[in-house]
């Protein structure tokens, strides 16, 4: 008996070994490559990543129309993805409810030779996830209806019918018009494989008549939303273009188990046959099976959008403030406005502008973004204009990233603060009553509702003080203010906002007006510059190389050095005059990160800027 | 088998026991013989203290802001009608149908609401007893507004925009019509004819499907081919007359509110509901003049509008030089139905008069009132701190000749517009952001003979904590003695279907011409 037990157990371990040593390096990927916390934070590109709160209200707004149980639960599993390992489990548990589904379809409609495409799609989700793309609701939705479809097959054929009949309006009620896959599959399992017309009419009929019985008539929604909530032909995915990316890959997702269906009945009415595999060697057949996921795994892992990702981790950490992190990431990203932007930032923030400001290609218009140049793009900017004090910029921004993006914690906390800043407890007050109902902000939110509590006009919190001081005063409209006049202005409400000071002289050094920046220098002891830094002696130097006047240093000196190096870079630039292109390659190879170097070449425009890598 | 039995009589005595001392529980009052009485007034939230209430109003849920470890409270009038509730949290909930005998019982009479609580180691503690008035006249039951997120920006990813109606008399809400039923767009100006509904136009915007008006009558819905701007109905149906504007937005950079709109252009013209034709009219589409807001009087003998001198020369930079020293008059015209034939335009209140900008002119269909905000400067009150709600007794005007204008007591230091009166121009709701400054909520409040305003109260939502953590604006309020007729599925099926009403506005020099603006000034024909 107990030999028995042995011989039947060891094939049952090296079948599962294979699928659990998968499903392991899998985990292992979507947590070291995809990393879901920069897809929960969104990178100001995923518009579609759902909100979640707390209230008893939330949760009935989501209980009165069909889909909505299904969209409450998924938005409070997606919540999880702001950890790393737990959203790494979610993807991986996803794909593996997903592949055992298949597994056991192929098995159960007696074609084992299929259940190998059952590790298709966690491949194809893997793809998608690397390349930054949130199609969360389509990937549970295809996995729920997988299994019900499971749980279908297994019944007995003479409850099968009346199961799907009494389940249906429920499943359409939680899941909404994803039902209409599982009743799609169970139509070409009655039709191919059962032949039983009779049922598949019936089921044709239900599915027809129950999206409109309750979605239409009874919860009276459109048509459209009636027929194809959750399901990734909603025009609510496919309208938007950030939604719809790679979309045909979520397609082919939720053809394959149709296919998987389809091509076991056509094989059943065709041979008469199941579609079983070739009895072949199983050591060679197991280990091409293992080489070929191996290097599918490997391949889809690294296949990941590095550029996508650089921008989604620039995004991130930019928010949580990691510099370091962030200033190592935007070199990944160079020409690109929004990584120079943020590097920009950073280098301010960890007292590094003036020295590193040109490691970076650097360019007018990434310094600060205006309106016209972020219409479409909605980035997350938003927090250099609180830094600097142009809090009104700000709260424009968050207010049109909560239209696009939803109203998400990220920028509900961002909101709140700005409120708070501005004297506008009640509304602060909102946005943190809001945030509270959050999993991840109430702590914060509830600690400054008692803090607004203790001292509504929050006199004596330093940090809210010093943003005030720094809030611009005077009001011109956001639309004809240029970036100078921002600064210039923000230096009138408060002459020691050192921020907005250096980032003016950062704006005179980028447009190359570097007679203004000269004109500023007397300024530069009531910041506390005890000597010059090193971008402001090249910018000092280039200006008294292409004016050929001499420059008041304020008491300030340029070490020999310095001098000696800008020597340098003016006698290979003179040895390579009349050759324009030459010149810019050889000065940019040897001085490409100097301010010398920016301050000769033309302003080019940085490749195609759309805010995010294509 | 023993466990089955002792299961059998275990679980229904338990369960008895259970409704027993939840009955006892709930029935018992408290002892109060020791209770000790304070001069403070319990403060609750929303505020519903002090106020007139209209006698079919839904239970007026509050949260009491008094930390304690049970509360008491007694609403009560001096009928025999009396709710008690008993309760451990401090957010207390009306039973509705107790709630709706009471108040219907005792309509012209005092609601007291007497407030108890209790501490650990203290006696129970009385508050002063909060008085409201319960109105004689009902308000209209049904509410429709719109709710929308913060408007900075054109899409619409997240956060519907959605058309409402809302009973004011149980919370019950249902969607009109949302933008998620067609692809995304707007859905703005909503307006009923006489206070009904089977006569109503509702506005869309539509990148798909263009930009409309739905005209409902009864259950069958049409689509005009142009959008009426601000319109408001002849009291017989037969015209509707409309603004058609472009309105710019832009931001602010240091004001407390950040959003701002203008109208760089504007004019008036009507829409004949049985010819389907669009009539300019003539004095109310002059080429140097801005005119907007129209508003049908009560018998349809005249129609107010707001006007002013075109201001500025650049059209093209937002805002204009100016923008700021806009100020509109309120007018009115003459006008006979029956020849289709308008008279000369007089002044109302002019902006020499009130210094202000007079806009949104809502006369009452009583024909007593006229409520205008003066804000300021500009076109768009929403967005205008300075706007406030004034009253004039049209009455009185016909007497004297002479239009005199009031506050009403309201009045906050943000923005009050969008008002409405109820059909029987008792009540008026208006659109508030006295709440915080920013998201817009609707009060009610009742006008009485005499043109003054009671103590407004915002509406009564199931949660009294509803607005605490609400991000979307709840603004444009209309009120209604009936409730929609047709469903969302139908409205939304005129939407997209590509058959409609073709009008065409008679072009002149007044009519507003398309303009290309930069991508991020393309302004907005409608908002908030």
């Amino acid at each position: 008996m107990q030999e028995l037990n042995s011989i039947s157990a060891r094939p049952l371990t090296s079948k599962a070994l294979l699928p659990l040593s998968f499903f392991a390096f899998y985990f292992l990927s979507v947590y070291i490559i995809v990393n879901p916390v920069l897809i929960y934070h969104g990178g100001s590109t995923i518009t579609n990543f759902p909100v979640f709160f707390t209230t008893p209200h939330f949760l009935h707004q989501h209980l009165v129309y069909p889909a909505g149980p299904g969209q409450y639960i998924y938005a409070l599993v997606a919540q999880f993805f702001n950890f790393n390992a737990a959203g790494a489990l979610i993807i991986t548990a996803q794909t593996w409810l997903i592949f055992i589904a298949l597994t056991y379809i192929s098995k159960k409609l007696n074609a084992p030779a299929l259940r190998h495409l059952s590790y298709l799609p966690p491949l194809i989700i893997l793809f998608l996830y690397n390349h930054y793309t949130f199609h969360f609701a389509a990937f549970n939705t295809i996995a729920v209806q997988l299994i019900l479809f499971c749980l279908y097959l297994k019944l007995p054929s003479k409850i099968k019918p009346v199961a799907l009949i009494i389940a249906s309006p429920i499943i359409y009620y939680i899941l909404g018009p994803s039902l209409l896959y599982l009743v799609l599959l169970c139509i070409i399992y009655e039709l191919l494989i059962s032949k039983n017309y009779i049922n598949a009419i019936i089921y044709a009929a239900q599915a027809a008549i129950i999206p409109y019985i309750i979605g239409v008539i009874y919860c009276d929604i459109s048509l459209t939303n009636s027929y194809c909530d959750l399901l990734p032909f909603s025009w609510k995915t496919t309208s938007f273009s950030d939604r719809s990316k790679m979309l045909n890959f979520v397609y082919l997702l939720y053809a394959l188990p149709v296919a998987i269906t389809f091509l076991a009945g056509i094989f059943s009415i065709i041979k008469k046959t199941s579609l079983k595999t070739k009895n072949k060697n199983p050591f060679y057949k197991t280990a091409t099976l293992v080489a070929i996921l191996a290097i599918a795994l490997t391949a889809t892992s690294l296949a990941y959008d590095k550029k996508q990702k650089t921008f989604f981790a620039i995004d991130y950490y930019s928010y949580h403030k990691n510099w370091q992190k962030v200033l190592d990431l935007a070199e990944k990203l160079p020409n690109n406005f929004f990584a120079v932007h943020h590097a920009t930032a950073a280098l301010y923030h960890s007292g590094k502008l003036n020295d590193g400001l040109f490691k970076y290609t650097q360019h007018p218009d990434a310094l600060l973004f205006s309106d016209n140049k972020t219409i479409s793009t909605n980035l997350t900017v938003f927090d250099i204009y609180l830094d600097l004090g142009i809090i009104n910029l700000a709260e424009h921004y968050l207010a049109r990233n909560i239209s696009r993006l939803g109203e998400r914690d990220i920028f509900l906390q961002r909101l709140a603060w700005i409120n708070m800043i501005k004297g506008n407890t009640e509304t602060a007050k909102t946005f943190l009553t809001a945030l509270s109902k959050t999993l991840f902000q109430k702590e914060w939110a509830n600690k400054q509702l008692k803090a607004i509590k203790q001292d509504p006009s929050l006199a004596n919190n330093k940090e809210i003080l010093s943003a005030r001081k720094n809030m611009l005063q005077k009001n011109v409209s956001m639309a004809t203010i240029t970036h100078k006049d921002f600064l210039t202005y923000l230096l009138e409400a408060n002459p020691e906002n050192k921020m907005a000071f250096d980032y003016l002289m950062a704006w005179y050094i980028i447009t190359k007006s570097t007679d203004k920046f000269i004109n500023c220098l007397d300024q530069l002891p009531d910041f506390g510059y005890k000597q010059l830094p090193t971008v402001y002696q090249f910018a000092i130097l280039a200006h008294t190389y292409s004016t050929k006047k001499n420059v008041n240093l304020q008491g300030y000196k340029i070490p020999q050095q310095t001098i000696q190096y800008a020597k340098q870079f003016y006698a290979l630039m003179n040895q390579y005059t009349g050759n324009e292109q030459l010149q810019l390659k050889i000065l940019n190879e040897k001085y490409g990160d100097t301010y010398l170097y920016y301050f000769v070449r033309k302003f080019n425009r940085m490749s195609e800027f759309t805010g995010r890598p294509k | 088998m023993k466990n089955k039995i002792k299961l059998k009589y275990i679980i229904p005595t338990i369960t008895a026991l259970l409704i027993v001392i939840a009955i006892a529980g709930f029935v018992n009052s408290p002892d109060l013989s020791s209770c000790e009485t304070s001069d403070q007034s319990p403060a609750i939230r929303p505020d519903y203290s002090g106020v007139t209430i209209p006698p079919n109003i839904a239970p007026m849920n509050f949260n009491i802001e008094i930390q304690a470890e049970k509360y008491l409270v007694k609403a009560y009038c001096d009928s025999k009608d009396k709710i008690e509730i008993n309760s451990s949290t401090s957010k207390i909930i009306f039973p509705a149908k107790p709630w709706h005998n009471l108040l219907k019982n005792n309509k012209g009479k005092t609601l007291n609401i007497d407030i108890y609580t209790k501490t650990k180691n203290s006696n129970w503690l009385k508050y002063k007893t909060i008085e409201n008035n319960i109105a004689a006249e009902d308000i209209d039951p049904y509410l429709f507004y719109r709710k929308i997120h913060l408007h900075h920006y054109r899409s619409r990813e997240n956060g519907p925009i959605e058309l409402l109606q809302q009973n004011l008399t149980n919370f019950k809400t249902r969607t009109v019509i949302t933008n998620q039923g067609f692809h995304s767009g707007c859905v703005n100006c909503h307006s009923p004819l006489n206070h009904k509904t089977e006569k109503a136009t509702i506005g869309i915007r539509s990148g798909i499907h263009g930009t409309n008006t739905l005209y409902i009558q009864n259950d069958k819905v049409q689509k005009i081919g142009t959008k009426f701007g601000y319109n408001s109905w002849h009291p017989d149906g037969k015209i509707i007359a409309y603004s058609k504007n472009k309105i710019s937005r832009f931001f602010h950079l240091a004001k407390n509110e950040v959003r701002d709109a203008i109208d760089m252009d504007s004019m008036i013209a009507y829409y004949n509901t049985q010819t389907h034709k669009v009539t300019r009219i003539n004095d109310l589409a002059q080429k140097k003049k801005l005119e907007s807001y129209p508003m049908f009087s009560a018998d349809g003998k005249h129609l107010y509008y707001c006007s002013t001198d075109f201001a500025w020369k650049n059209s093209k930079k937002l805002p204009p030089n100016g923008y700021d020293k806009v100020r509109y008059d309120l007018m009115r015209i003459a006008y006979d139905i029956t020849k289709d034939i308008w008279g000369t335009p007089e002044p109302v209140l002019p902006a020499s008069q009130t210094k202000k900008s007079a806009l949104m002119p809502r006369t009452s269909p009583d024909g007593r009132w006229l409520i205008t905000c003066l804000a300021d400067y500009g076109s768009f009150p929403a967005w205008l701190p300075s706007s406030d709600l004034y009253i004039t007794d049209l009455k009185q005007a016909e007497k004297t000749g002479k239009f005199n204008y009031e506050k009403l007591s309201i009045n906050t230091d943000q923005s009050q517009s969008w008002h409405c009166f109820s059909s029987n121009s008792k009540w008026l709701v208006y659109s508030s952001k006295q709440q915080n400054g920013l998201f817009t909520r609707t009060y009610i409040t009742h006008i009485d003979d005499k043109g003054q305003a009671s103590k407004s109260f915002v509406v009564p939502q199931k949660n009294p904590l509803f607005y605490d953590s609400h991000l979307e604006t709840y603004s444009f309020p209309e009120l209604s003695t009936q409730p929609t007729k047709i469903s969302a599925e139908k409205l939304i099926a005129a939407v997209r279907n590509p058959s409609q009403i073709n009008v065409d506005l008679p072009i002149t020099m007044a009519t507003p011409k398309k303009t290309s603006y930069p991508r991020s000034l393309i302004p907005y024909t409608e908002s908030e």
